[in-house]
């Protein structure tokens, strides 16, 4: 009895051993392809890349889409940072979906809006709207107000109510770079609209000091559980979304901050409703219209950082934003089933579906089990001391080592973080990832998938403290 | 738990030695980047007021002090390049640029690093070396591939006004428009007469539409003649590209050749033609405009709304608020009579 359960534990920590040990490399593999381009292209002037892009006709005009409900403390914010993009031509457009808060009455206060009749388009379905705003100071900015239906509802509401040909959806608490939609819309010039979907390096604005809605000095907050964040942040784009896109099989699109391509969304039928993933849903949905259609389009990704966006700051609230993540991806893995081995679908049928499905979402499945391995080991003694070594070895280059590369590659290529300290202290935590934030992570992951089909999808309610100085 | 854990202690020892190393190495890079960087501001801000004093005139300037650190002479030539719109102060910014930068481009241009050399050549660029172009036509010829890098030369050559780039960039393999725009829209107006020449030889669409495209960016209205004829292309983008050219001239001698585009089977066309009415102020298709005001497709009902209340004033889109007989076209003249913004759709 006691040998058959060595046995199949020696086996099962086998199986972890290779499983984390290839994603780790899987992760090594992505960065290595796009660094050099990278490191390359981050060292051109930003003057000379954007210069040709900043006359009108050299753009394309584009709807900012800000979905919001009860964002009564950072939508002001937010839309004022908007009005300061460096951008030819643009509108923005603040979709309310029936916030219970002051949204609404601060929106109409603050940019003196009127009530103005509106043409809207049915070209996606979407709860009625209640009334359409304009701001008498502002003409370029209008508010819809919406009955409640959703994230996903709400950016169908406004790719409707939007007039321009390309839209950039961002959420309701996110600040954006002066620069941000002419450095996300040149890869759409740079193509000649072969690229229908352009995301950009999302950023954690804790303990960065934004003022007028302009990022002033960049600093690191104090509570390690953000700063995990930050590192966290850092591996996702730097590491998996840069490698992803230099192959065309990019999968998400950040919801705080996407650049599209108006037509090709609607042609996919705009965001879906009732999902919790709905950024990641219609990335997935565009890519399969594009095979399907046979479309040589592509969805890329920028490692500059463009959006800044407020994290959560304790475990609670962090908790229940990982497991609606979870949930979502979830969703969206199951919403496209048909995709997962797909020789039709080519390589993101056979490569990145299965690898989203067995890294991204079961993945946590296979961590938990490598950490029980290490309990076991350790309390129990049924275990090759070896094998528990080896699992905890690749546990830190899996969570710690990777982390910690992601903190030197920033340094490497964009160094945001101006000052020495920065690069010590963030490098530091990163190697604590695989010993607090990674299992608690993994608890939360396993908890949203078992959430998956439990109830229906609703807007996250974390609480937001605003990450601008000058609020009202 | 007495094993020996030499394999997994020395893996991840390797592991972390190999961060460690790496993250020494930043450190050392870093501070080395803040010195420097702090080192460049302050020398920056020495010359600052001694580069604008001398560009008004009013003390001279030692062009050894700014060949010093060309870094630094660069980034204030820059500056004040994009921040004033004198064209006697941009002359005198441009020769400066090039006493200081000429020697340190010549050998930036040999450097191995990619970025380094493109960055030189947007800097020739903006500084318009005229100085430079031998050498750089000289590379330009030498490179075989159409990469990047050749791309950008040709760039940089047309903005210092080197015709003789123009063989190789229009005979050479088929480009996307935009790059035949960049190069097109940089040539300087001397270039015009070689540039129509081919231009009325290709029948290339993506030269056709860039050439097109420079007329209007130019405001070159005596060339109407050449957009008004494109008008009658077989090919649908050069037909759109010359709505766009006109609309960007503001200006057109026959206005009655914009009437068959109301009746077009493309929709952009339909939506452009209500914006070049309502651009060039043309009073004369008021029937056209009422009848797509009720068009099938959204954009062209909202460039009609607007070009009516422009054109027509708002009584005539009350009018049709009341009286059209299609209720897409009433809510659009109704969104339109209550909204003050006036932006445009685009196509």
């Amino acid at each position: 009895m006691h040998n058959a359960l060595f046995i199949a534990l020696s086996s099962l920590s086998a199986f972890v051993i290779i499983f984390m040990a290839g994603t780790a490399l899987s992760y090594l593999f992505l960065f290595l392809s796009s660094m050099r381009k990278v490191m390359r292209e981050g060292k051109l002037e930003k003057r000379s890349i954007l210069d040709d892009l900043s006359l009108k006709d050299r753009t394309y005009p584009v709807s900012i889409l800000v979905p919001a409900y009860n964002e009564e403390v950072g939508v002001i914010s937010t839309v004022r940072s908007l009005l300061t993009l460096d951008y030819p031509e643009y509108e923005i457009v603040v979709i309310d979906d029936g916030s219970k808060d002051q949204t609404l009455t601060k929106l109409i206060s603050v940019f003196q809006m009127r009530q103005v009749n509106h043409a809207t388009r049915l070209t996606l379905p979407s709860k009625p709207i209640k009334g359409v705003y304009q701001s008498a100071a502002y003409p370029t900015v209008k508010v819809i107000s919406k009955e409640n239906g959703g994230k996903a509802d709400a950016l169908n509401c406004g790719i409707n109510a939007s007039v321009y040909p390309y839209f950039c959806a961002i959420d309701g608490d996110s600040i954006l770079e002066q620069d941000a939609l002419m450095k996300t819309m040149k890869p759409i010039i740079d193509s000649e609209e072969e690229v229908i979907a352009v995301g950009g390096s999302v950023r954690i604005a804790n303990g960065i000091t934004i003022s007028r809605s302009q990022v002033e000095k960049i600093d690191l907050p104090h509570k390690p559980i953000v700063i995990m964040q930050i590192i966290e942040y850092l591996r996702a784009f730097l590491i998996g979304r840069l490698g992803f896109s230099r192959f065309n099989q990019l999968l998400i699109v950040s919801g705080a901050f996407g650049l599209f391509n108006k037509g090709a969304v609607i042609q996919a039928g705009g965001y879906t409703e009732g999902l919790i993933g709905e950024d990641m849903e219609l990335i997935v949905r565009l890519h399969r219209v594009n095979i399907e259609n046979k479309l040589k389009k592509r969805i890329e990704y920028i490692p500059d950082p463009v959006c800044w966006t407020e994290a959560p700051d304790t475990f609670s609230v962090l908790r229940k934003q990982r497991v609606r993540w979870q949930r979502g991806l979830a969703e969206t893995l199951l919403a496209h089933k048909k995709m997962l081995f797909n020789p039709a679908y080519g390589a993101v049928g056979l490569v990145t579906f299965p690898y989203f499905l067995f890294v991204e979402l079961l993945g946590s499945v296979v961590e938990l089990i490598g950490f029980l391995i290490i309990i076991i080991g350790v309390f129990f003694d049924i275990l090759n001391p070896v094998i528990v070594g080896t699992i905890f070895a690749v546990s830190l280059l899996y969570g710690s080592f990777i982390s910690s590369l992601a903190v030197l590659l920033e340094e490497l290529t964009l160094h945001k973080y101006p000052k020495v300290r920065h690069l010590i202290v963030l490098f530091v935590w990163a190697l604590t990832e695989s010993l607090w934030y990674r299992p608690l992570l993994v608890l939360w992951r396993i908890e949203g998938l078992l959430n998956t089909f439990k109830k229906k999808a609703e807007w996250g309610n974390m609480e937001r403290k605003g990450i601008s100085s000058n609020e009202g | 738990m007495n094993v020996d854990f030499s394999i997994i202690g020395w893996t991840i020892s390797i592991l972390a030695a190999l961060q460690v190393i790496l993250l020494a190495i930043l450190i050392w890079r870093k501070v080395l980047r803040n010195r420097k960087e702090r080192k460049e501001q302050q020398r920056y801000a020495e010359l600052l007021p001694e580069f604008v004093s001398y560009l008004y005139g009013e003390s001279a300037l030692d062009v050894a002090k700014l060949k010093t650190d060309y870094r630094v002479a660069q980034r204030l030539a820059s500056d004040i390049m994009s921040s004033t719109r004198d064209e006697a102060i941009q002359e005198k910014v441009r020769s400066t640029a090039f006493a200081a930068l000429q020697k340190p481009y010549e050998r930036a241009l040999e450097d191995p690093s990619w970025p380094v050399r493109m960055n030189v050549l947007y800097y020739v660029q903006s500084f318009q070396m005229k100085g430079l172009a031998p050498l750089l036509q000289t590379k330009f010829q030498k490179m075989p591939l159409w990469n990047e890098e050749k791309k950008q030369m040709a760039r940089t050559l047309a903005s210092l006004g080197d015709t003789s780039i123009l063989p190789a960039v229009y005979s050479g393999s088929q480009h996307s428009q935009k790059f035949y725009r960049d190069v097109l829209l940089r040539f300087p107006a001397e270039a015009d007469l070689q540039l129509l020449a081919f231009y009325e030889e290709t029948d290339n669409p993506s030269y056709q539409c860039a050439y097109l495209q420079r007329i209007g960016d130019r405001e070159a209205q005596e060339q109407i003649a050449q957009v008004e004829s494109a008008l009658a292309s077989d090919l649908t983008e050069v037909r759109i590209q010359a709505l766009k050219t006109i609309g960007n001239l503001y200006y057109m001698q026959a206005p009655e050749l914009l009437r068959p585009f109301f009746f077009s089977t493309h929709w952009q066309e339909r939506m452009l033609v209500a914006q070049t009415v309502r651009k060039l102020d043309i009073h004369e298709f008021s029937e056209e405009l009422g009848r797509i005001l009720g068009d099938s497709e959204w954009w062209v009902r909202y460039a009609a709304a607007e070009t009516i209340l422009e054109v027509e004033g708002a009584e005539k889109l009350a009018y049709y608020v009341k009286n059209h007989p299609d209720s897409f076209a009433r809510d659009m003249a109704s969104q339109w009579l209550s909204t003050e913004s006036r932006s445009n759709a685009y196509a």
